[in-house]
């Protein structure tokens, strides 16, 4: 149902489509990071970081939003969870787009000693970028069971991680010339695990805003029962 | 902002028409004005020469024959000028008095109706023209002359114009009212007070509640009918007493009071109800503590009107019998009795020129006594109104 | 989770006339909480408030069913007085309604009409006690002999609390006490009613439902005569169970 004060309506899906098309911006940003990383392309490396201080600005936009529907609208139960929620959505994605400009710096600094193998990192990117168009698409949506499928897919970025680490280790230690190009590789994977970590953030606000629970910092089996309780 | 020529063109008309509802409300006011000007003016004018009264300088003869026939103790050319009045008391004074008998008393004596209506220019009215020459010389002589009349106020009424007075219709005015207050007064509150704060709301009170408004607007005459039957066919309250007027009266003045005295009610607001009954006050404590106090002023400005128009009702009295010839105030409550208004229309109706300015003084002076009482009312308002 | 301090409400069912006002409500209000009344105007609130000191029975043609339990005895029966049921449960209204009286004399009178205290020394403790509880004693303890009426509406307001609690009730229901008072005036009244409910049980009816999550415990959401929610006030304006009352409190009501 709309809001008796249309305005309040606007508003919100002002501030929805913000963060939307920061979501955006901020996806484009993790597959042109690690698009330059793969093809060793400098100029899109340039242009992504260059690119983050668009995210930058959207991120004050939306806050600034925020703070106005706040003082104005005073929102509570449904509205308020959506605020409270974007909140930290806007947050979450300022980070993830920072973390994609240290892997385009990184690419900027392996020039010198580009990485031979580059191991599992275009899967990586692939998923953790699927993770965060999912996280997005969730929060578009309002979309609970997709939001648990990206909090669910965390332990398997986790994993690839920590393989893909144990990987560039052993390059390493055959050839300690791949090493600055290891560490830039693995500096990239640690990054991309980071922007994961923020898509479930975000699918835990999405949690949160429909649901009102916060599932945050429990374990899955958990916030799989506080769910169920809820949908009885 | 511009407007239209259309639009301002109907602002002006809207204006103009402002403009000219106001001129109407202030024309109605001075047509009003007029009227009441034009009464006072009238009233007073007609009524002043009452106030004063001729008297007149003869020499009185107390002699033998006075006790058989006072019209001896003065000599013939003065008899048809001194009141009658004064001449009927000497045969008594003599009696009361033995050593005055042959002596001859030089004094101012109260001049007839005639000699006093042609003092104050009413040219044939009574006195004889062959009188009038030796009238003229007296009045040149300074030996008639016009002066306060104390008797209006001092005397009932009475056939000789001149003597007639207020005295007995205002005493009788007074008693009349004081009746109707004692009772009309209290049992009209008690009534409103339960009707308003106790009374259940039912068919019953919506019924007495029309019914009460309707009896405030029946002619009063059948009031008139109703004393006349209650209280002195069944009752047997004598015949134009006092307590048969004021019983009348009363009945008559019961609905206003009732009326008024729930408008008072409720005029005060519910909040102060509410914040009694709040905090555990019974109804009586409510009422009693802070209804009644704040309605007080409107209730007392209302009895008072309500006895201003009951002073002022001629036609119920009528029926009871209270247009009667009373030339002395009543003693009792019991005593035959005449009002202010009833003594108006008794004058009104004598055919002597000398009445029709006592008429205009009687008229005066009941307009005062309702107004002092109209302005007692604002001021005992004034005085004991609380602001919440 | 049943004791004896709270007021029970079983079953309430109330008429005007033919009109049926509240519809079977249920609901247990808790001691020494501030519990608050919401809901669009006519959904009853008001009326519910007014059946717990039965300030309804003034109303003509209206009745009632059901069971009103305070200390687990029923208000509605035979054997209750009305006039002690008001001393044990204060009510302060809408609009401030002080007695145009002194200052004193507003305070003074319950307790002197029900003869808690004789006029005197005591009733002056007792005065300056009550007025002190209300944050009003400061204020006004210079000219107790001027009229209640002369004080602003926010103190009118205060000493109409002042003259709730001199009677030391159990409860003290409020209807809207703040829909007349500007936003200091507001703040100070609520800052009492946080003060109060150490002592007294407090309900208060409000159309602000920023008020509402302000000031109370917990929170019941009427429509239409009909308890639709009651619950914590955090939950109620954060994760409400029903869509009515989300709707209500954001602002989506039509």
């Amino acid at each position: 149902m709309q809001h008796t004060m249309k305005r309040f309506d606007e508003e919100m899906v002002q501030l929805k489509e913000h963060v939307l098309s920061m979501g955006g911006l901020v996806e484009r940003a993790i597959g042109h990071a690690v698009q330059s990383m793969l093809e060793q392309d400098e100029k899109l490396a340039v242009k992504t970081i260059e690119r983050d201080r668009a995210i930058n600005a959207l991120e004050v936009q939306c806050d600034e939003m925020t703070r106005d529907i706040l003082v104005r609208r005073q929102p509570a139960a449904g509205d308020l969870r959506f605020i409270l929620a974007i909140m930290k959505v806007v947050t979450d994605l300022e980070r993830i787009g920072d973390l994609a400009a240290s892997i385009a710096k990184g690419m900027i600094q392996s020039e010198e000693s580009p990485p031979r193998n580059f191991s599992n990192l275009d899967t990586m990117g692939e998923k953790v970028q699927k993770q965060v168009q999912r996280a997005l698409d969730a929060f578009s949506r309002g979309d609970t069971d997709l939001a648990m499928l990206v909090i669910q897919k965390d332990v398997k970025i986790d994993k690839l991680y920590k393989r893909m680490y144990r990987e560039l280790l052993t390059y390493m230690m055959e050839d300690p010339r791949s090493i600055s190009g290891s560490i830039i590789l693995s500096d990239a994977a640690k990054n991309l695990e980071r922007i994961s970590a923020h898509a479930t953030n975000i699918a835990e606000m999405v949690i949160y805003m429909e649901y009102g629970h916060d599932i945050r910092h429990v374990d899955h089996d958990a916030a799989a029962k506080i769910l169920a309780g809820e949908d009885i | 902002m511009s407007h239209s020529m259309e639009y301002n063109k109907r602002l002006r008309r809207r204006h103009r028409a402002d403009r000219r509802f106001k001129y109407y409300g202030m024309a109605a006011i001075a047509f009003a004005l007029a009227f009441l000007a034009f009464f006072f003016v009238d009233i007073i004018g007609k009524a002043m020469p009452a106030f004063k009264q001729a008297y007149i300088q003869v020499d009185i003869n107390y002699n033998d024959q006075v006790k058989d026939n006072y019209n001896r103790a003065i000599t013939r050319n003065y008899r048809y000028l001194v009141s009658r009045s004064f001449l009927r008391t000497l045969p008594q004074k003599l009696v009361e008095n033995p050593e005055l008998l042959g002596t001859t008393e030089h004094t101012w004596v109260l001049a007839s109706y005639r000699v006093d209506q042609y003092l104050k220019g009413h040219d044939g009215n009574g006195l004889k023209s062959k009188y009038r020459p030796h009238v003229d010389q007296m009045i040149a002589d300074g030996k008639i002359e016009l002066r306060f009349n104390t008797l209006f106020f001092t005397h009932g009424d009475s056939k000789m114009a001149e003597t007639a007075g207020v005295l007995a219709a205002a005493v009788g005015s007074i008693l009349v009212l004081l009746i109707t207050m004692a009772v009309a007064v209290p049992i009209g509150v008690m009534t409103a007070i339960y009707l308003e704060e106790f009374a259940p709301d039912n068919r019953l009170t919506q019924a007495l509640e029309v019914n009460i408004n309707n009896l405030a607007a029946i002619p009063s005459i059948l009031y008139g009918l109703l004393g006349l039957a209650i209280f002195i066919n069944i009752v047997g309250v004598p015949r134009s007493s006092a307590l048969a007027g004021g019983l009348t009266l009363a009945l008559m003045t019961l609905p206003v009071i009732i009326i008024t005295t729930r408008a008072a009610l409720r005029s005060i607001p519910d909040s102060i109800r509410d914040a009694a009954y709040g905090l555990g006050a019974s109804n009586l404590q409510t009422v009693w503590h802070h209804v009644l106090p704040l309605a007080f002023p409107g209730i007392l400005t209302g009895s008072i009107i309500g006895l201003a128009q009951a002073m002022g009702e001629t036609a119920p009295l009528l029926i009871v019998g209270m247009m009667a010839y009373i030339p002395e105030a009543p003693g009792s409550i019991f005593d035959a009795t005449t009002v202010l208004p009833a003594q108006i229309y008794t004058w009104s109706s004598e055919s002597i020129r000398a009445f029709e300015e006592r008429t205009a003084a009687g008229i005066l002076v009941l307009l005062t006594v309702l107004l002092s009482l109209n302005a007692v009312a604002v001021w005992l308002r004034n005085r004991t109104q609380k602001t919440w | 989770m049943t004791s004896s301090k709270n007021i029970s409400i079983r079953d309430l069912k109330l008429w005007y006339k033919d009109a049926q006002a509240l519809h079977g409500i249920d609901l247990e209000i808790e001691h020494n909480k501030v519990t608050a009344f919401i809901g669009p105007s006519g959904c009853g609130k008001s009326t519910l408030l007014r059946c717990l000191n039965r300030m309804n029975d003034r109303i003509p043609h209206c009745r009632t069913e059901g069971d009103i339990l305070i200390d687990d005895k029923n208000i509605y029966d035979a054997d209750i007085d009305v006039v002690q049921l008001r001393s044990r449960v204060g009510m302060v209204f809408q609009k401030p309604n002080p007695f145009p009286k002194t200052i004193y004399e507003n305070v003074a009178y319950a307790p002197r009409i029900h003869g808690i205290t004789s006029d005197g020394p005591k009733m002056d403790e007792l005065v300056e006690y009550s007025l002190t509880r209300a944050g009003l004693w400061n204020e006004v303890k210079d000219k107790l002999q001027e009229p209640g009426t002369a004080l602003s509406g926010g103190q009118q307001q205060r000493l109409c609390i002042a003259r709730t609690i001199a009677v030391k009730p159990e409860i003290i229901l409020m209807d809207e006490p703040c829909s007349a008072l500007d936003p200091i005036a507001t703040a100070k009244i609520e800052e009492l009613i946080d003060e109060l409910k150490k002592e007294f049980t407090i309900i208060i009816v409000t159309h602000s439902m920023q008020q509402a999550a302000r000031v109370s415990d917990n929170t019941a959401f009427f429509y239409l005569g009909k308890l639709i929610e009651f619950g914590d006030t955090r939950d109620i304006f954060t994760k409400p169970k029903e869509q009515q009352t989300e709707d209500y409190i954001t602002g989506r009501f039509g």
